[in-house]
């Protein structure tokens, strides 16, 4: 429904005359003049012989007077019916056009949010899937920036494969913290950071070029010895535990708890889980 | 152990054409050949057909002195094929011929495999004593010693 149709709608109620104060004035007006003007002049003169001429005929004119009001008022109420049926016929048409275009813009309105819902759910739904992607994606870890315990997992299983195609060895090592927690709530997140950061460049350094380095939890982490049997890894492992904790000692007042476990394919396993569960590394 | 390192410094490939087995193009290819596909060099110029895996045995045997036993229908004991899991005898292409007092008598087709030498020294705690043998008949060994489902 426009605005112009609207105030048109207006307009014409008002023209019906029902809805001003004229209408009850002449109501009053007539009924005084056709009732009880006449009953008051009858009740004064009851009794007396004499009226005269002039009072009566300002009497008739009076009265007369009062049914032209009457007469009018009920004109007006006839007219006044009259546009109020067209009134309302009219503002039925129009409700009804008001309804019907209501329905349809409301529907198109629903499917339109519908539509729009779905696409926002969709989109979350990308975006999570993508999030996810994204986390398989990631091979290191964010704190040491070795391999994380999924991408190692599957280096270790490659390597593993490599060794027995070239019947070498594949050792495997694992560092363990026994007390990290300790160094988290002494250290600080924040200062536990730049440590881990520094025991990282020193395992890097302590183990040769290609070996493989993965953080297999918080407190724990891995060295692929690449052809290295257990007793070549064992004795690397024993000049890594020494300066982890020597380095650990330096940075903090903590007795660094260091336990080193080690593994090698084929003795242990043939395969990357039989390996880390030799290591002491629970998977899952 | 460290005897056994000093020994071995020349590749496969290097003792084979020092001692005329094949010729310096012939391991050119098989090197070709590993680089493309992987593989153990013994393996490929056999595989080539340039050398026979009882000329390589053979070669490294005068080279090393590793005495040379051939496998054909030889029996692994069962007090012998214990010590060793077979999945170790699997990966490093070895199988344990017998055990004589403290020492562990092993067939391996890559003698020069310290690492695996140690291994089996660490699994068993014996002396390792080391013949060399062919690949075939390695693995035939192994298939006839080891039974299914066996460790």
């Amino acid at each position: 429904m426009t605005n112009i149709q609207m105030t048109n709608a207006k307009k014409r109620l008002s023209l019906t005359g029902l809805s001003s104060l004229g209408v009850r004035h002449r109501l009053i007006a007539a009924i005084l003049l056709t009732t009880f003007l006449p009953l008051a002049v009858f009740l004064h003169f009851i009794g007396r012989t004499y009226i005269s001429g002039a009072a009566l005929i300002c009497l008739a004119v009076l009265v007369a007077c009062g049914w032209w009001l009457m007469f009018d008022l009920v004109r007006s109420i006839e007219r006044a019916y009259t546009r109020s049926r067209q009134y309302l016929t009219d503002l039925g048409g129009l409700a009804e056009r008001i309804i019907s275009s209501d329905c349809s813009e409301v529907t198109q309105l629903q499917e339109a949010m519908h539509i729009l819902s779905c696409k926002v759910k969709e989109s979350l739904e990308a975006i999570q899937l993508m999030s996810i992607r994204v986390e398989e994606l990631e091979i290191t870890d964010a704190d040491t920036g070795f391999y994380n315990v999924r991408f190692f997992t599957l280096r270790l299983e490659e390597e593993i494969k490599r060794s027995r195609a070239y019947q070498r060895p594949c050792g495997l090592l694992v560092v363990y913290l026994d007390n990290y927690s300790d160094y988290r709530e002494t250290l600080g997140e924040e200062r536990l950071g730049g440590v881990l950061e520094g025991l990282s460049a020193l395992i890097r350094e302590a183990v040769r070029s290609h070996d493989i380095i993965g953080r297999l939890s918080e407190n724990s982490v891995a060295v692929i010895a690449l052809e290295m049997n257990r007793r070549q890894t064992s004795y690397t492992s024993s000049k890594l535990q020494d300066k982890i904790a020597q380095f650990l000692k330096r940075e903090s007042d903590i007795v660094p708890q260091l336990t080193i476990k080690i593994a090698e394919s084929p003795i242990d396993g043939i395969s990357a889980d039989a390996l880390l569960a030799a290591a002491g590394v629970k998977i899952g | 152990m460290q005897g056994r390192k000093k020994r071995i410094e020349k590749l496969l490939g290097e003792i084979l054409v020092e001692r005329g087995v094949i010729t310096a193009e012939q391991l050119k290819e098989a090197l070709d050949v590993q680089i493309k596909e992987g593989g153990l060099i013994g393996e490929i110029v056999v595989k080539l057909g340039f050398v026979t895996e009882e000329a390589i045995a053979q070669c490294l045997s005068y080279q090393y002195g590793f005495p040379f036993l051939p496998l054909e229908n030889y029996e692994v004991p069962p007090e012998a094929a214990k010590l060793v899991p077979r999945n170790v005898a699997q990966h490093y292409c070895l199988v344990p011929i017998d055990k004589i007092g403290n020492t562990l008598t092993v067939a391996m087709a890559n003698p020069l495999n310290v690492e695996a030498a140690e291994d089996l020294e660490d699994i068993t705690s014996l002396e390792i004593q080391i013949f060399v043998s062919t690949s075939s008949d390695i693995r035939a060994a192994i298939a006839r010693g080891y039974k299914e489902g066996a460790v």
